[in-house]
Parts: structure tokens; sequence; C-alpha cells
């Protein structure tokens, strides 16, 4: 991956009454914390809505909080696609462990979804992708931009049970449509408008909030909340992976030249087509194929980008068959695609049963594909993960503390060992630390794990703690800890 | 750390262009019998418990 790349992911919760979510959502935060063992608890204000206490950066060089009632976690800034995979399920393994060690694991669960069937609700899985300030953005790339996004759906859906009155215009609140389809995307309901800056409201295809969290003269920030939280792992690279590729597209300017009429009804309308046909209205008038449409864009990167390094090549040779198979032979992505998976899954389960897709076991069933723990998810049980991209669970589990090594987060996690033992009042973010007494640092390149500050900073930090005893507590192991 | 993509020229092209590329994927169908079994035992009213606040 030639940029760095991050997910959030709002986790949902699900107990044996409506209530008890917000309790054990606190308490699996407070554990997490309260030990400092896998991070450390912000004890300044970060927003108005984040008060001290609320949340932390972990050691591995991501971010848990609450957020709006969920529990939601930052994967660390990531310079590969496999990192991405790695950190992305890290934050599963932390939230089940927290479960297991609190004795919830019965009547608690996390779910990795995007909608309460019965309310309207929806909460997201947003992707932040580093893209060079010089990015040439002009009109017609944006636009191209947004046609691969909406397209994307095809490979990227996390599929669900039923539809969402959606919100027209700002405020307005979404309620449970029909109930008897399938659809291939969880946010297609809720997204009404092509590039807009707000994240609750009127969501948006790109959402325009640029917020580089690193050199604002050298990076932008695409961040993009329209995808749905996948479970596959092939699902969640060629999320990611694919949409990196189109950014280098972009920096290089060779992004095709592809502007569709109405990408935000475009993107509704296929996700309620799961048998196709996928046809979509150009902005000249013209009548195609979206999977043709991709492949163009999948063109463009293998003519740029095949061959420049193993992970590209493999990105691209799973792309392309993907792209042939949701042609010919959808079903050959069973295990791959989400929303192919799941509804396969579920008519097999409807045949046995005997049941239309109106039946409310479906949307049990479809909250069961997204549950967190890998014993009891439907979706985990049916991957089949290219070989490259199949992970231990040992690895995973290393990625629940250790940071990425080729990246900012790596920097960020020195430090807060160093704080975790030392405790001066300090204050953490993505691209800077602050430490009462002594200058702060900012962690202003992503991509560097170790940048120059560094060596000065520690020494800075060393010499005031010398000078200023204040600043020492006892250490861990002396505070019996 | 790269300032522009590292570009490197195809050495085939694309699979629309006819040339070297990635077929279809195996179709390997997964035996979901016991998957199936594991179904039976989900709460059928689980999601009507799952009520959420709207996030972002």
């Amino acid at each position: 991956m030639n940029r760095i790349a991050g997910l959030e992911t709002e986790y949902g919760c699900l107990t044996n009454t409506p209530a008890g979510s917000f309790i054990a959502v606190e308490r699996v935060r407070d554990w997490i914390f309260g030990r400092e063992e896998f991070g450390l608890i912000d004890v300044h204000h970060r927003d108005w809505d984040e008060p001290p206490g609320n949340g932390g950066f972990l050691f591995n060089g991501g971010r848990v909080y609450i957020d709006m009632g969920h529990l939601e976690y930052c994967t660390p800034e990531c310079y590969s696609l496999l990192d991405i995979l790695k950190y992305d399920r890290a934050g599963d393994a932390l939230a089940v462990h927290a479960l297991k060690s609190l004795g919830l694991a019965g009547e608690v669960s996390f779910i990795r979804n995007n909608i309460d069937h019965y309310t309207g609700a929806t909460f997201g899985c947003h992707e932040n992708y580093l893209v060079r300030r010089s990015a040439p953005l002009t009109e017609t790339n944006v636009l191209s931009l947004l046609t691969f996004l909406t397209l994307r759906l095809l490979y990227t859906g996390a599929g669900r049970v039923g539809t969402t009155l959606a919100a027209e215009w700002r405020g307005e609140i979404s309620r449970p449509g029909s109930d008897g389809v399938f659809q291939m995307s969880q946010r297609a309901d809720y997204i009404n408008n092509d590039l807009y800056e707000w994240v609750q409201f009127n969501r948006s295809i790109i959402n325009t909030r640029d917020e580089p969290l690193g050199d604002p003269r050298k990076f932008r920030r695409l961040h993009l909340l329209h995808g749905d939280t996948s479970v596959l792992p092939a699902t969640v690279l060629l999320k990611v992976g694919t949409t990196s590729l189109m950014l280098d597209l972009l920096e290089i300017n060779h992004l095709p030249k592809v502007v569709l009429a109405d990408a935000v009804k475009t993107f509704r309308a296929m996700s309620h087509q799961p048998d196709g046909p996928w046809l979509v209205r150009l902005a000249d008038g013209r009548c195609t194929d979206a999977v043709e449409l991709l492949q163009r864009f999948f063109d463009a990167a293998w003519a740029e980008f095949h061959g420049r390094d193993t992970e590209t090549d493999v990105l691209l040779d799973v792309w392309g068959s993907t792209l042939k198979a949701l042609s010919s032979e959808p079903q050959a992505l069973i295990g791959k695609v989400d929303w192919i998976t799941k509804r396969w899954l579920l008519k097999r389960f409807m045949e046995q049963e005997k049941i239309d897709w109106d039946d409310p076991w479906l949307k049990a069933q479809d909250l069961e594909f997204h549950h967190i723990d890998p014993t009891r998810s439907l979706g985990w049980a049916m991957s089949q993960p290219p070989p490259a991209w199949d992970l231990s669970e040992k690895t995973i589990e290393a990625s629940v503390l250790e940071p990425p090594s080729n990246s900012r987060a790596h920097a960020r996690s020195q430090i807060m060992h160093l704080l975790r033992e030392h405790a001066p009042p300090y204050s953490i973010d993505w691209e800077i630390i602050g430490v009462e007494g002594i200058n702060p640092l900012n962690l202003l390149n992503p991509f560097d794990p170790s940048p120059p500050e560094l060596k000065t900073w520690f020494a800075e930090f060393s010499a005031a703690l010398k000078g200023n005893s204040a600043m020492t507590r006892p250490s861990r192991k002396e505070s019996g800890k | 750390m790269p300032d522009q993509a590292q570009k490197t020229r195809p050495t085939g092209s694309g699979p629309s262009g006819g040339g070297e590329g990635p077929g279809s994927p195996k179709v390997d169908k997964p035996n979901t019998e016991e998957l199936l079994k594991r179904m039976r035992k989900v709460d059928p009213d689980q999601a009507k418990r799952y009520r959420q606040r709207t996030g972002q």
C-alpha cells in the first residue's frame, strides 16, 4: 500500500436487556484501560463530547473510546494491507478478551455491523486514507473517484435483511421499511449525498472533512463513511486495497474519467438489486454495466501498478478474479465477499426452515454473521481467504499489544510506555504528545516510526524527570500493580 | 517516505486486455451442515433485543 490507512469501527452491543448495553460498554472500556496493560486513558478533554476518561490510546497504536453510546475502536496508522487486517481483528480480539475476563461473554456480545433492524439506527465503519496534498483534485477526478466509491459496493457490501426508509433531508429520523428483501449494503439506505462534511446527518459518499492528522502542507485525509463494516478478510482488504489503488491513480492523474449521472441514486438502487442487472447511467446519458466500469478502474490500476510489489500483485489478482466472478459466477465469491456469502448462507437456512425473508429469525442470523467472537461468527465460519491474506490467531493476538513497526504508531507507543512508567500529566493525540514541563512532540509524518525529534524529546523528558520528582510516580512494580 | 506512487510499468495486460491476468477464483463450496445446525440454536428474537443508538 502506497499510503497510510486506518479503520474506525463502531461496535453494536447485544445484551439480554436493551438498557444493558450502556453499562456493558463502559465496563469494557474501563477493563481495557484499568490496568494500563493495553493503553492509557485520556486525562484531558479531546472535544466537547470526549471528556477525560472517555477513552484512550492503545499500546498497539490504536484507540478505544465511547462514541454516541458505541464502543469504538480505531486501528493504528497502517502502511500495509495485512496490517489493516491484523489491527482490525485486534480490535475484535481485545473486546472479546474484555468480555471473557469480566465474565460477561454469556450475556453480552459485540456485533460489527451497521444497523439496528428495528429502529432504523445506523453506525459506521469509517475508512481513512492519507492522500498527498499534491493530488490533483479536479472536478472530473473527484467525480470519477465518486464513481468508483459507488460501484465498489458490488464487492464490499456486507449485505442485510430488510430495508430502512431513508432520511431525505438532514435531521429526519429513519424508519424501518420493508422486511421481505435482502440488499447488498447496510449503509446505502442512509446515504443522502455525494459530497458533504457532516458524519451523522446528511451522510455522503465522500465526507469532505479535511483533517489530515499530520502535516497539513503535505497531507490530506480522505474520510469515508458510506462503506459497511466488513467481516470476511477478503472483503476487508478488497475494500481498503482497491480504494488505495484508486488514490494511487488519482495522485498521478491517471484515474479513468468515469462520471455517473447520479451517484447516490445509483448506490441506493444497486443495493436493492442483488441479482442485478447492475446497469448504471453515466453523466453523458449512456447506460452501462457497473462491472464493466469497475473493470476500467482495474485495468488502469493493473497498467500502472502491476509488478510494483508482491502486496499489489496479490491484490490485483484477487480484485481481477472477483470482477470476473461477479459477471459470470458470483457463487465463486462465497467465503470472500460478505454480501454474497451471507445471502447464500441465509438462503440455505431459509430452505431448511421453510421460512421467507420477512421472518425475524433471519434478522437474528444477520447479526450472528457479524459477531466478533470467531467461535460464534457465521461470517468467520464461512471465510475462505486467499492464502496470502490468511492470518493466524497468534498474529492477531500479537497485534493487540504491539504497534506496526513502520508507521508513526510505533513512536507513539514507545512514548506511551514511558508515560505509563512515570505518569507525568500528559495529553496524547495522533500527531502530538504533550507532557507538562517540556516541549510538545509533534508527530507530523504518519509514515515515520522514528522521527528525528524523538531523540531530543527523550533527552528533555529524562532531564525533566531528574529535575522534578513530582513527574515520577512509583513504578508499577513498586506500587504492586 | 515515498512522495509519489512508485510506478512500475506492467509486465502484462489486465484481464480485459486478453493478456495474462487473474482467472475466476476456485469454487470451493463450504460444508455448511454443522453451521446450519448451529443457526437453529440462535434465538429467533435476538435482533429485537439489539437496540442501538444511531452513531456516525
